[in-house]
């Protein structure tokens, strides 16, 4: 990590340059986690398999993806489900997600994508039982069911293994990248070491190790911002140089706020993800606004200001409902998820 | 200078690429056949589409049976053999705009007669892709990459529209191409060329259009 107070290079962080918050934020996205059910349709298991023992319960991280699960679903299968012989015949590459209502799960969505998608998608079947209050969101495990061959190949993007979960994982940050600051040199800058060390920190679900790689690309909110609040001050470096003088946090050429356009996508309970200019800043300079953008993107759910009936529609993002002031540069910042992208799930009010 | 699109622009681009390409009844293959399509609900998701019919490259050569759906006549340079493999596949191809990248993108996807997606290995042995280039690419199952490049220069997604599993070229590299075509054809006497037409001839070097 640099030294504090060097020569900042293609946005190197060390810790004591990203404000408290910021990391606090991006570890909390980091650390969020999503309750699973995986259970192996019963038509699939052999003839003499336990019968009873089905079912897979994982707390898995939002961040991660479907086929970085498979190995450990794999082990248990093994271990309590298939004799020797039918595990032998399990093959990976086959293998794929349904939900209980008959939805394909898409692999290369990250696993917190996947859930707040289906929790929206569930409570606004007509036949739904969940709470008419969305601000009551329970979280239940979701429901999977495991196929082990014949994965749809007109409906699903084939072969869901890591590495080819690796490399759209790695074509979303390069687009992320693009997305920011209308080239990729940051991604293509990284060594290959910290290449593969970014994905492996996805992986073994580690913060640091993502970090590490990941504060080289991702901006972040300078220390003098009014948004966020002073960051603790427990280095003493810090007590010694007024904000003003602090280069850190000068208008800093690789900050949140400078980017041309957060990577942002938003999605609704059917139809296509949208996807388009976030700038940081609008025309008369204030912050673009979640409010701001869902308004503009979504004008009949999120009806712009002055508005003052009942609420339509609700936005999430990573499961959180996020305030309608909270700023897309900072989310761009701290709550993006690991694959650098802003995933806003809309969901609709009851 | 690379163009990019906004929606807008880019419905008003391929619209114009179909009405120009209806009027000059081209022989060009690749300029025919092509329609708008918009997804059935939400503005500013259109795109164009057109199905072709393909065979396996080792029919013999670079002979290839192409007949687009709406019958136009296939151009007969009499060393074509006029018959066509048992087993024809159907290829969909689509010109979506890269939400990204903001630039237009090669989508498609092949179908045998069962149905069923072609695999990539598959693909690479149909007449879709130039033989030339693959050279130098390593293919796995799910991507073609030249380890020179950033991005894999074929590889999966999802249609933005549609939602369904695709087959896409990396945008990346076509923008500047495009634009050198486009300097080119103003130089020439005759109906300037749109900048889909221009686009379209970029894509056949690494995709036979024809």
């Amino acid at each position: 990590m640099s030294a504090y107070g060097t020569t900042r290079h293609h946005g190197q962080q060390s810790a004591s340059t990203t404000p408290a918050s910021t990391t606090l934020f991006r570890r909390l996205t980091w650390e969020g986690t999503v309750p699973l059910e995986i259970r192996v349709d019963s038509k699939e298991l052999p003839a003499n398999s336990d019968r009873g023992l089905e079912c897979y319960y994982i707390q898995a991280p939002r961040v991660s993806y479907l086929p970085l699960l498979m190995p450990e679903i794999r082990r248990f299968l093994m271990d309590v489900v298939f004799d020797e012989a039918a595990g032998k015949m399990l093959k990976e590459e086959e293998w794929w997600f349904e939900s209980e209502e008959g939805t394909l799960l898409k692999w290369h969505w990250p696993i917190g994508l996947i859930y707040d998608n289906h929790t929206i998608s569930a409570s606004i079947r007509p036949s739904s039982q969940t709470s008419t209050s969305h601000h009551n969101l329970q979280v239940t495990p979701l429901k999977l069911i495991l196929h082990l061959a014949s994965p749809p190949t007109e409906k699903l993007l084939l072969s869901p293994s890591t590495e080819s979960c690796k490399q759209a994982f790695m074509g979303q940050l390069k687009e992320a990248d693009f997305i920011r600051w209308g080239n990729t040199k940051r991604m293509t800058g990284l060594r290959k070491p910290d290449q593969d060390g970014i994905w492996e920190g996805i992986k073994e679900h580690n913060f640091d190790d993502y970090w590490r790689v990941a504060s080289k690309i991702v901006p972040t909110t300078a220390p003098a911002r009014s948004s966020s609040p002073p960051p603790a001050s427990s280095n003493p470096s810090m007590h010694t140089r007024p904000p003003s003088a602090d280069p850190q946090s000068a208008p800093d050429r690789d900050g949140a706020y400078t980017v041309r356009s957060v990577p942002v996508r938003l999605y609704l309970p059917d139809g296509p993800v949208m996807q388009d200019v976030v700038s940081p800043t609008l025309e008369d300079g204030s912050a673009h606004t979640l409010a701001h953008y869902l308004s503009t993107h979504l004008p009949l759910l999120f009806p712009p200001a002055p508005y003052s009936g009942p609420e339509l529609a609700y936005a999430l993002i990573h499961g959180v409902l996020v305030p309608p002031d909270a700023e897309m540069a900072w989310l761009g910042a701290c709550m993006a998820g690991a694959d650098g992208w802003v995933s806003v799930c809309v969901g609709i009010a009851r | 200078m690379t163009a990019t699109f906004t929606r807008e622009q880019f419905e008003e681009a391929c619209r114009e690429f179909i009405d120009a390409a209806h009027q000059s009844a081209s022989a060009y293959q690749a300029l025919a056949g092509w329609s708008w399509k918009e997804h059935n609900a939400l503005p500013g998701f259109g795109y164009m589409h057109r199905m072709i019919t393909l065979n396996w490259r080792n029919l013999g050569s670079d002979d290839t049976c192409l007949h687009s759906d709406d019958d136009l006549e296939v151009e007969d340079d009499g060393t074509t053999a006029p018959h066509c493999s048992p087993d024809p596949l159907t290829c969909q191809q689509y010109v979506v705009l890269s939400a990204t990248f903001c630039v237009p993108t090669f989508y498609f996807s092949i179908h045998g007669s069962s149905g069923s997606p072609l695999h990539l290995a598959d693909i690479m042995k149909t007449s879709l892709l130039r033989k030339d280039v693959c050279e130098g690419t390593v293919a796995t199952t799910f991507a073609i990459s030249h380890p020179a490049m950033n991005f894999p220069l074929l590889s999966q997604g999802e249609h933005p529209t549609l939602g369904t599993p695709c087959w896409y070229l990396h945008p990346c590299e076509t923008a500047n191409a495009v634009e050198e075509i486009l300097q080119a054809s103003e130089e020439r006497s005759g109906r300037p060329l749109t900048w889909i037409e221009a686009w379209l001839s970029v894509l056949s070097t690494v995709v036979d259009m024809q």
